[in-house]
């Protein structure tokens, strides 16, 4: 990697989309997943190459023959992606049964690409003990499932080796978010956001190698530039699936600059570690239910999910010092539909403040830059 | 409509209604005896292990019932409004939107409120959707003292239980972790009941309980199979009240009388070959949550256009069994929109030949995501295998100013049109 101008290149959701199907036709078996709450792992050990799958349409004219207007722009682009073809080479569709929309997503991709390989991970949305003992076997029956499809058997140690491969990878992207929120990476966020959906569709292990080109480039580049970081507000973000990186872009034109987020494309999807000494079954569903980034969806008994998700922001917050939060809510989005005033309240006791931007395409650039431009003020005053 | 469909006279169950009054009547004596003896209140979702309210004698208050009450009143506006004003996602489940509005804005609630009847604890089941999971998140921090006990079921796939009877609700098979996970967090949930109500589980009163619910489920299905008889004997006008009977009360001796009394009516009907109207001119389905606000069903029946199938109404009936009572209860979470999509559409056709219609007409309740973002697939199928046409029409179950009346009849207007 010469200089950063490669890192949009081979980041790019395109290039990254080019390397999968470069794969696919050496022969290799690609995977559509429609959650990132589906241990990878598995797949990737089964020599499977786990896709996650994203829409780049934000003008929608087919999906409307299935999903109706109000439904989130994640889903209505996948399903538009799909009846325009574009996931025809795709070997098998994966999804989990959290969320209503990923279910009927799932089904209408099985109905539209009648895929080789369907499969739907029923992930428990309860933390316990029972929990995590029934998701085990349905990680071991998902596993079996894709050894009757690959037509051999996953032993331990493959799982083992994809587990330390997942890790080292995101050690890597934390430490990209490391940089950043200290003012040592002369990146933004956009590309941040490039850097971590790619990661999503091509192997990991050569995802690695291109993060280490990239830390040396900007080893060796950080010398020279000044990144400015001191003078603008910190931000965090806060939402689901944000996968369109103008949305941050307008937002660092406006003064900021975002250190965190609690993004399923961010922190959520890497920033906690399998357990590499435990059986790897249970490391897995260790990780997925019980101790990884706490996912919105899933809850311990007798407790409220938000206060988890509130302290892991929190924490967040307090470690990249941030000085505020922008919630990204797509207007379809069911869980932060649901979510989102109480992660508002709950921030208000933390005397943090934050604004919401309801995401809705095509992108209305000048009201968000009023908007951003406002709560940046705002969040300046309360230090003046 | 150009080829003009004269309006005949109508012929509602009057005296289904008055029984579904009383029904209703004494479901509310029973939550104010039962809060005079100082029991709990437990608010249960639509799908989740009703019959535990009646073995433990809880107090029991199911929301979406309570909505749907609101709406059919025309009194769910100004609760909707204080949801979205609280920033609650303008395209969640109206009967959350509603539930919480009732909350935030007690003094707009009917009936105080839920009944005036603030919950000890709720139950958070992810046994039909997981908006329910969500929203009993939402209950437990807008009432913070409030226990919250959570219950999850499987995505039903075709894999785990083969083909499903989804009137019934009974499935080919069970696949074994799936029976023994749900199983063993029912007694979980037992447990929480004899600690929440400081009573030991009553293994003979809890036998009695399922015995009644058994007799209940079963009326309910004989009703929905007397449904498909030629003329179409019941108004969906009367028809849409049978979901409170179904999803919540079945355990209820009240519930029984109602269901048999019912029956005996409809099969009366059924007998002398009556109908909802004298002359029966086309027979559609329907799917899709009942916009409670509205009449339109009314409005196409007194025009000869009758309802013999309603999927919705259908979704919400269970063969419970007595002898199997654990597994009743997880049977409960095998509503069509918990199950494979493709094995419900299958089932739909089958049901669809039964009826015999000329028509489908879907409801797509906004906010709603499991059952509106399977109607197309769904309307293709019917088109495909039956030369079944079908519509969509936009319906939110309890904001009326979404939907209303006059364009919903004018979009349906030119369907039937098509149809005769």
């Amino acid at each position: 990697m010469d200089s950063l101008t490669d890192v949009k290149r081979w980041f790019s959701k395109s290039n990254a989309i080019n390397l999968a199907k470069e794969l696919h036709v050496k022969g290799k078996k690609v995977f559509g997943l429609v959650s990132w709450s589906i241990p990878e792992e598995i797949v990737y050990a089964a020599d499977v190459l786990p896709f996650r799958l994203f829409g780049n349409s934000y003008f929608i004219e087919k999906a409307h023959m299935y999903l109706p207007s109000w439904c989130c722009s994640y889903a209505r682009s996948c399903l538009e992606e799909a009846l325009n073809e574009r996931f025809k080479w795709l070997d098998g569709v994966v999804a989990s049964k959290l969320e209503d929309t990923c279910i009927a997503l799932f089904y209408l991709l099985r109905h539209i690409m009648k895929p080789k390989f369907t499969y739907l991970l029923q992930v428990p949305v309860i933390k316990s003990e029972k929990g995590k003992e029934y998701f085990i076997k349905e990680i071991m029956r998902f596993e079996k499932v894709m050894e009757d499809f690959i037509g051999r058997t996953i032993f331990d140690e493959d799982l083992r080796r994809a587990i330390r491969v997942y890790n080292e990878n995101r050690r890597l992207l934390k430490m990209i978010y490391e940089m950043r929120g200290k003012g040592h990476l002369p990146l933004r966020s956009a590309e941040v956001l490039d850097i971590v959906t790619s990661s999503m569709l091509i192997p990991k292990d050569e995802h690695s190698k291109l993060i280490k080109d990239l830390l040396d480039s900007v080893n060796k580049m950080r010398r020279r530039e000044e990144s400015g970081i001191e003078e603008k507000v910190r931000l965090h973000i806060s939402g689901t699936e944000v996968l369109d990186p103008e949305v941050l872009q307008i937002i660092e034109d406006c003064g900021a600059v975002i250190v965190s987020d609690d993004l399923n494309t961010g922190t959520i999807y890497f920033w906690s570690e399998v357990d590499e000494k435990e059986d790897p079954y249970e490391a897995l569903a260790e990780q997925y239910l019980l101790r990884g980034a706490p996912n919105i969806l899933v809850t311990r008994q007798l407790s409220r999910g938000v206060d988890e998700r509130i302290e892991y922001m929190r924490s967040l917050i307090e470690e990249f010092n941030a000085e505020g939060v922008i919630f990204l809510i797509d207007r379809g989005c069911e869980v932060l539909g649901h979510a989102y005033p109480h992660l508002r309240d709950n921030l208000r006791k933390l005397n943090i403040p934050s604004l919401r931007l309801d995401l809705d395409y095509p992108i209305s650039r000048e009201h968000y830059v009023t908007r951003v431009r406002a709560f940046i003020e705002m969040v300046r005053g309360k230090h003046v | 409509m150009s080829k003009e469909l004269k309006v005949q006279s109508w012929r509602p169950l009057e005296e289904v209604q008055k029984l579904f009054r009383e029904t209703f009547q004494s479901h509310i004596f029973r939550l104010l005896q039962l809060r005079e003896k100082g029991k709990p209140v437990g608010w249960f979702w639509a799908g989740s292990p009703v019959e535990l309210a009646y073995v433990f004698d809880v107090a029991n208050i199911f929301p979406e019932q309570y909505t749907a009450f609101c709406a059919a009143r025309k009194k769910s506006d100004k609760l909707i409004d204080a949801a979205i004003e609280y920033q609650y996602g303008e395209f969640t489940c109206d009967y959350l939107k509603c539930s919480v509005g009732s909350i935030l804005n007690s003094e707009a609630a009917p009936l105080g409120g839920h009944c005036g009847l603030k919950p000890d604890f709720v139950l958070d089941s992810r046994m039909c959707c997981y908006g329910h999971h969500a929203m009993s998140e939402i209950f437990a921090n807008l009432y913070t003292e409030v226990k919250r006990f959570i219950i999850d079921a499987p995505y039903w796939t075709k894999e785990m239980v083969g083909k499903v009877d989804f009137l019934t609700k009974m499935p080919e098979r069970i696949s074994e972790e799936e029976l023994e996970f749900v199983i063993a967090q029912l007694w979980d949930l037992m447990h929480f009941l004899e600690e929440i109500t400081g009573e030991k589980l009553d293994e003979e009163h809890m036998k009695r309980v399922f015995e009644v619910s058994e007799k209940t489920s079963r009326n309910l299905i004989e009703i929905a199979n007397l449904m498909l008889s030629k003329p179409t004997p019941m108004s969906q006008m009367d028809y849409r009240d049978f979901p409170a009977i179904g999803f919540f009360i079945t355990a209820a001796d009240y519930a029984l009388h109602f269901t048999e009394k019912s029956l005996e009516i409809i099969k009366e009907r059924v007998k002398k070959k009556e109908g909802v109207v004298e002359e029966e001119k086309l027979r559609l389905m329907s799917q899709g949550i009942i916009p409670w606000y509205s009449e339109l069903y009314k409005y196409y029946e007194e025009r000869g256009v009758t309802f013999p199938l309603n999927l919705y109404v259908e979704s919400t009936f269970y063969l419970i069994e007595a002898s199997k009572p654990l597994e009743s209860l997880l049977r409960r979470s095998m509503l069509p929109i918990n199950c494979d999509i493709d094995a419900w559409i299958e089932s739909v056709v089958r049901r669809a030949k039964l009826a015999d219609v000329d028509g489908a007409i879907m409801f797509e309740n906004i906010g709603c995501r499991p059952i509106s973002f399977g109607l197309r697939a769904l309307k293709e199928v019917l088109w495909q295998e039956l030369g079944i046409p079908s519509i969509i029409v936009e319906a939110p179950q309890c904001d009326p100013r979404i939907m209303p009346l006059e364009r919903a009849i004018l979009k349906m207007n030119a369907f039937i049109e098509s149809l005769l």
